[in-house]
């Protein structure tokens, strides 16, 4: 069930009457309906997830428990190293395996030794990497005595597969979600309407910039021949499908769950306005980089191991976290080479730089130089997205071989009904962006749209919907669901 | 609670009147607006323009609305009949055959113009883009159509508001339509609209118009029963109105296509010994590469030189079977 689907429009009303006016306030009821709701989301994809996902529930929820109760120090971590050896155990096999046996494969053949080790005809259960980094972090938490385990296996349930967040995120923390989980909720207007058009905004970025974007980058990446121009261009395109596609899925997720009261971590924050790599950072996909830099950056020393550790766990932290997007060298080199574009910033000591304020613009030359950075990051993490949208390795390295050449200069080339598709991408992309900049200073778009007239919010629900039902791109899956 | 779902209400109910607004005025949209099917309108037009009733209509796909000329083919034979070319962008059979049953007392030939190799595709049906233009362009399917197609599209036994909702990417299509002459390379004639020539290209070849690379060179030509007993079930409903049905294996450039001679002449044999009693003209390798706008499409000089073969090879006919009034005047 996809939320730009009919299904879901359907969906999430019911549930939302049902939660609201058939549970009597009652907070066991509504944590029940919130579960079932949830996996009947979940296994309307394929009900056989539904095992896995339950499966990994039970081990979490037990092997918390068990740590908790752990005698000593010993079995306490016996039980943690189970859980986290079967999670990474199955996120290994669904999502990994083909590549380390193919990758063995191909490496031991250059060494002359031939090898066939098979690989796995199974399908990837959807958002397998997602629901599997919330039942790590409950685990680390307890392991570290963050926090207790939770002995409600309903509640704790819910917190796996809440169904806003259950495919693609946003990652959560059982240190967030689960006291929320927990407290009796109180419908709150001002709450309900943010979600509401935070769940509207999502669907104009998923629908109207990220679709009408992809056939456009799927043409481009796919030709032969073309113009540098024409690369470029599909390399900017790719930049605004996959911010719009999985911010997208993001703000419908944030602003589904604010209609039943349950706040989620903000996800991105504008990072196209971002100054520097570590500001890009610390705005894209930020539940992920959280999640590594808590659990995996900082137990390993973070920034304060020396200069020379210090450089090692940036790499590790970036190469982990482009592997973690997908069993290809191309996410690896992605992550890789975010690693280089950070690592100037992490040397001059700029990294903590534009930490606290969104850009803003005062004077000429201030201006000027502030637009500069942003055009020069944007740039760079365009130039890293080539990797992540190729298919393999030699792709991306042919089609940068491609961009460096005299044709830059030329106008970008498509045929027939694709000029008439960039046109409305940019129109969309620009629509975008100055709504973004209006809205770069707070958490979210139309954060403060529960105040405005009746008049302008009718207004600017309707001119969504009506852009939405004139000019709805190639209908196509999240992005981010393959991950 | 009440606020937030009386909002919804709101919002929901003044969405409802937007979209219901919208729908209603689509069909007037569609004829409106200029899109890739808006001949569908002309075509409907022609056919119940009781004062204008052509002797002989050319229907087809891009390949006759550039290669036919229909005046040219009435002023060079006898008595300058009238005749229509309500070609559209990719008619094929199975869409002409929407049209068989609306054709006039008057008509005495049919000519389809087909792609040469098209008896050997199975594709069935009419695209959905295409049943919402012809169903908002003002067209109704009667029985005989349907015993003709044996199966319709499903748009055709839908409810009207549920086909215009449907047909809201015609204004993407209409912005397209718009912008295409400002971004394509080709330069646009106004006359996509013409009931005689429809041919929209200036030029005659243009240089940079990349080739259509898809393989017609085919090592076999096996035909399918789909199109053939399509076309038979035409015949036999035109035959009873005394109307001649012709298909007319439209040129492509040989240059890009060079035809294999020996699988055409098979190819060309099977389709007579299948479909008795259709007049099948082999014009397919009838125009030098000169002649051609790009890999199929006639420039205006071909559509010339076709419709003049094209009027020489009714004038013989006719005086074989001993009639030379070519259905003017009857």
């Amino acid at each position: 069930m996809l939320f730009n689907s009919l299904s879901f429009a359907l969906f999430l009303p019911l549930v939302f009457i049902l939660y609201w006016f058939f549970t009597k306030r009652s907070l066991k009821l509504q944590n029940a309906l919130l579960l079932v709701a949830s996996y009947y989301f979940y296994g309307s994809w394929d009900y056989r997830f539904l095992f896995l996902l339950i499966f990994s529930t039970l081990l979490d929820y037990y092997t918390g428990i068990k740590m908790h109760e752990a005698p000593n120090k010993k079995r306490k971590t016996f039980w943690f190293w189970l859980s986290v050896c079967v999670n990474l155990g199955f996120l290994g096999v669904f999502k990994y395996y083909n590549f380390f046996a193919s990758s063995l494969a191909e490496g031991l053949s250059q060494v002359g030794i031939q090898v066939n080790p098979g690989t796995l005809n199974v399908i990837l259960p959807v958002g397998i990497s997602f629901y599997t980094f919330h039942g790590l972090s409950y685990v680390i938490d307890i392991y570290k005595d963050r926090i207790k385990p939770e002995r409600n296996f309903i509640d704790y349930s819910v917190f796996v597969s809440y169904f806003p967040l259950l495919v693609a995120g946003p990652i959560e923390r059982a240190t967030h979600l689960l006291p929320q989980i927990k407290k009796e909720r109180v419908f709150n207007y001002q709450q309900a309407s943010n979600g509401l058009f935070l769940i509207l905004w999502g669907l104009f970025k998923k629908i109207i910039v990220a679709d009408n974007c992809a056939p456009l980058v799927d043409s481009i990446f796919s030709s032969q021949g073309l113009p540098a121009s024409t690369l470029v261009l599909g390399t900017v395109l790719f930049a605004f499908q996959i911010y719009a596609d999985f911010s997208g899925y993001s703000d419908i997720a944030i602003g589904a769950s604010k209609l039943f009261g349950i706040e989620l971590f903000t996800n991105f924050r504008f990072p196209y306005f971002s100054r520097n790599i570590a500001e890009f950072w610390r705005r894209w996909h930020i539940s992920l980089s959280t999640w590594f830099r808590d659990y995996l950056y900082i137990p390993l020393g973070g920034s304060k191991a020396g200069k020379w550790k210090s450089i090692r766990n940036i790499f590790i932290i970036f190469l982990v976290s482009g592997f973690w997007h997908g069993a290809n060298w191309t996410f690896i080199i992605w992550g890789g080479i975010h690693a280089m574009l950070f690592l100037p910033s992490f040397l001059f000591n700029t990294n903590k730089k534009y930490q606290k304020s969104a850009v803003s613009l005062s004077g000429l030359g201030d201006s000027i130089q502030t637009f500069g950075h942003m055009l020069l990051t944007f740039g760079a993490v365009c130039f890293a997205w080539i990797f992540f949208r190729a298919t393999s390795v030699k792709e991306a390295l042919t089609y940068i071989s491609n961009i460096f050449d005299r044709s830059i200069l030329s106008m970008p080339r498509l045929m027939g009904e694709q000029n008439t598709d960039l046109i409305l991408s940019f129109i969309s992309i620009l629509v975008l962006l100055i709504i973004e900049w209006n809205y770069r200073k707070t958490e979210f778009v139309f954060s403060n749209f529960a105040g405005k007239n009746m008049l302008v919010r009718t207004a600017t629900m309707s001119a969504i919907v009506i852009s939405i039902y004139y000019f709805a791109g190639r209908s196509a899956s999240f992005i981010y669901f393959q991950f | 609670m009440k606020k937030f779902l009386k909002d919804c209400a709101v919002y929901i109910l003044v969405v409802a009147c937007i979209l219901i607004v919208l729908i209603s005025i689509q069909p007037a949209m569609v004829r409106t607006l200029p899109n890739d099917f808006s001949r569908h309108r002309v075509i409907i037009e022609a056919l119940h323009d009781n004062g204008h009733q052509p002797d002989i209509i050319f229907f087809g796909n891009s390949l006759s609305m550039f290669g036919i000329d229909a005046k040219t083919i009435g002023k060079n034979l006898p008595g300058s009949p009238v005749v229509y070319n309500l070609s559209s962008v990719g008619q094929s059979i199975f869409e002409g055959a929407y049209f068989v049953s609306s054709v006039p007392e008057k008509t005495k030939q049919v000519f389809q113009c087909v792609d040469y190799s098209i008896f050997t595709e199975s594709k069935n049906g009419l695209q959905d883009a295409k049943a919402m233009s012809m169903i908002l362009n003002g067209y109704h399917i009667d029985s005989s159509t349907r015993m003709i197609l044996n199966k319709t599209h499903p748009y055709f036994d839908q409810n009207k508001w549920l086909v215009a909702y449907e047909a809201r990417g015609n204004l993407r299509s209409s912005v397209h339509n718009y912008l295409r002459k400002y971004l394509d390379y080709e330069k646009f004639d106004t006359n996509f609209h013409d009931r005689y020539f429809p041919h929209i290209y200036l030029d005659e070849r243009h240089p940079r118009y990349p080739n259509i690379s898809d393989n017609k060179n085919y090592d076999s030509l096996p035909i399918s029963d789909t199109l053939v007993s399509l076309a038979n079930r035409i015949k036999a409903s035109l035959e009873k109105r005394n109307i001649q049905y012709h298909i007319i294996l439209m040129p492509v450039n040989p240059e890009i296509y060079p035809l294999n001679d020996s699988l055409c002449a098979v190819y060309l044999n099977d389709l007579k010994s299948r479909l008795p009693g259709i007049d099948i003209i082999d014009l397919s390798r009838a125009l030098k590469p000169e002649f051609f706008y790009d890999a199929i499409h006639a420039n205006k000089k071909g559509a010339e030189s076709l419709s003049v073969m094209i009027a020489n090879r009714i004038m013989d006919e006719a005086e074989k079977s001993g009639d030379t009034s070519n259905g003017e005047g009857k």
